[in-house]
């Protein structure tokens, strides 16, 4: 496993041909759950209750929140690997998500702002969920405004390591900020181990936009994963041949 | 259902629609920003090859 | 070891006391800042009292990170840090006495004039007790957070307010509870709990830092 892991992903060279291959196969993935669960989530899931059509945002806002999250604690992942082993293409991955991460966590925001005005009657409140998740926008900004100014390739990666860990803990406080205090946002929708409380035919576009979401930001992680690469291993044989593939 | 209750959703057409709209304007760019991030680097390494 | 740790506060007190000018601007700083605001939002008494506590800890806040960005960069520039790097004893000893030293020429002196900046804004008597609490166990905590942050931007030139960009994200739990106990405060209700967090939050980055801060020195000045 390790030895497969090895040949394939790790190294710069081995991770831009086999995630060149992977990347049609995720687009489509992505495709499909996406379209499924637009159309399911617009026209097909029942209105609620109490929210009536206003509800169909959480098809956009609760998996940008959830993916936004996922983003960052690959990036803490990544940032690990690159200050215990040095392993480059982690470091790689950590400065490729961090755009992508801060775009997601701007639109949950966002989504959240816009849900909120018909439901709470307000764009903004200053509770424990809203304010962690723009805690982790600063954190996300802050992360690419180190790694701009850092010249030396090395040192940008180890640098932008250490925030990255610092910043961690920001996530299980986002998580859990709604069962610690009382807020006006609403609970947990879905939870590992209970049996959620959503109804199924709500439930599955959920789901299937929560996997879309996370299958984009793969998209685009891979896509700027390859570009980072040709950037640093600009000097080498098979990068030329590459190039000269391409044009 | 016909269009028009569709776009209005019993009057939460325009949230709605505005963050949909948002969420693949933002899809959108970000995949138009990694096409042209390798077409400019594409091109860099390209021009540096032939100098 | 215990003389070493006593030398090397002496040492980083005596450098300060003796540039009088890195310890005494910032604690300005924060005097001139409390100020400004009742000017800028009028004399009201009560309302000055209602959001006294914001004031007081934002201008700590910044007043800290203002001396904060000045941690290692001197050092760096005489040379003086490459000695800390290469010297036999752990770096993390050595950066948690800096550490210590910074905190007692820079995070004291906010503590000990915060009561009169408390009684310019109209505190009572038990706001301005949980004030000072809750800087106490603050401030040593947002001088330890603030090192990795400093580490990580020795190197830079020019890196401008790149270190309150990174810290501040960080700063602000610190922030929510210790405001937190001041509401508490004003109402007359016991501020222990949230002195215990701020407590466990200190003690967490007591833990971390130093090591981290080594870590991000290493970095920082380009020694991989």
């Amino acid at each position: 496993m390790l030895t497969w892991l090895q040949k394939k992903w790790l190294s710069p060279k081995n991770f831009y041909h086999t995630a060149g291959v992977y990347l049609p196969w995720i687009g489509s993935a992505f495709l499909l759950l996406f379209i499924y669960g637009l159309i399911s989530g617009l026209f097909i899931a029942p209105a609620d209750y109490q929210q009536g059509d206003g509800f169909r945002i959480i098809y956009v806002h609760v998996p940008s929140a959830f993916t936004a999250m996922m983003i960052y604690f690959v990036m803490a992942c990544c940032a690990f690997l690159t200050l215990v082993w040095r392993i480059k293409i982690a470091a790689i991955a950590m400065s490729s998500s961090a755009s992508i991460g801060a775009w997601f966590t701007a639109l949950a925001l966002i989504t959240g702002s816009i849900w909120g005005k018909p439901m709470w009657g307000t764009w903004w409140i200053w509770d424990a969920r809203l304010t962690s998740v723009l805690i982790l926008l600063f954190l996300y900004l802050g992360f690419i405004a180190l790694q701009s100014v850092i010249s030396d390739q090395q040192s940008r990666d180890r640098a932008g390591a250490v925030i990255a860990l610092v910043g961690v803990i920001n996530l299980p406080i986002i998580h859990y900020s709604v069962i610690w205090w009382n807020t006006l946002h609403q609970g947990p929708t879905l939870s590992k181990f209970a049996v959620p409380s959503i109804a199924p035919s709500m439930l599955y576009p959920l789901l299937a936009m929560i996997g879309a979401f996370f299958l984009f930001y793969t998209v685009i992680l891979l896509m700027r994963m390859r570009n980072a690469i040709l950037l640093r291993e600009m000097k080498t044989e098979w990068v030329t041949q590459v190039v000269n593939y391409e044009s | 259902m016909n269009l028009k209750q569709i776009l209005l959703m019993h009057g939460y057409g325009v949230y709605v629609w505005v963050s949909y709209a948002i969420t693949l304007g933002i899809f959108g760019f970000n995949l138009f920003k990694s096409l042209q991030e390798k077409r400019k680097i594409l091109k860099m390494i390209e021009r540096t090859n032939e100098s | 070891m215990s003389n070493l740790i006593i030398a090397m506060i002496r040492y980083e007190l005596l450098i300060t006391m003796r540039a009088a000018y890195s310890w005494v601007t910032p604690l300005l700083f924060f005097i001139i800042v409390v100020c400004l605001f009742p000017l800028a939002i009028g004399p009201d008494i009560d309302l000055l009292n209602k959001i006294a506590p914001g004031i007081i800890w934002v201008a700590a806040l910044l007043a800290i990170v203002i001396s904060i960005n000045q941690l290692f960069s001197q050092d760096r520039e005489e040379g003086y840090l490459d000695e800390l790097l290469l010297s036999s004893y752990p770096l993390t000893l050595l950066i948690s006495c800096k550490l210590i030293s910074h905190w007692i020429a820079h995070g004291f002196p906010l503590i000990i004039i915060s009561p009169c900046l408390g009684f310019i804004l109209n505190l009572s008597t038990h706001q301005e007790y949980a004030l000072v609490m809750t800087l106490l166990i603050g401030t040593p905590t947002l001088v330890l957070l603030g090192a990795i942050g400093s580490a990580l931007t020795v190197g830079i030139r020019h890196h401008g307010l790149l270190l309150p960009i990174l810290i501040m994200p960080l700063y602000i739990p610190v922030l929510i509870f210790a405001i937190g106990a001041m509401t508490a405060a004003s109402v007359n209700q016991p501020i222990v709990g949230y002195l215990a967090i701020l407590g466990a939050l200190f003690l967490i980055t007591l833990a971390f830092s130093p090591l981290l801060t080594s870590i991000s020195l290493r970095i920082g000045v380009n020694q991989c």
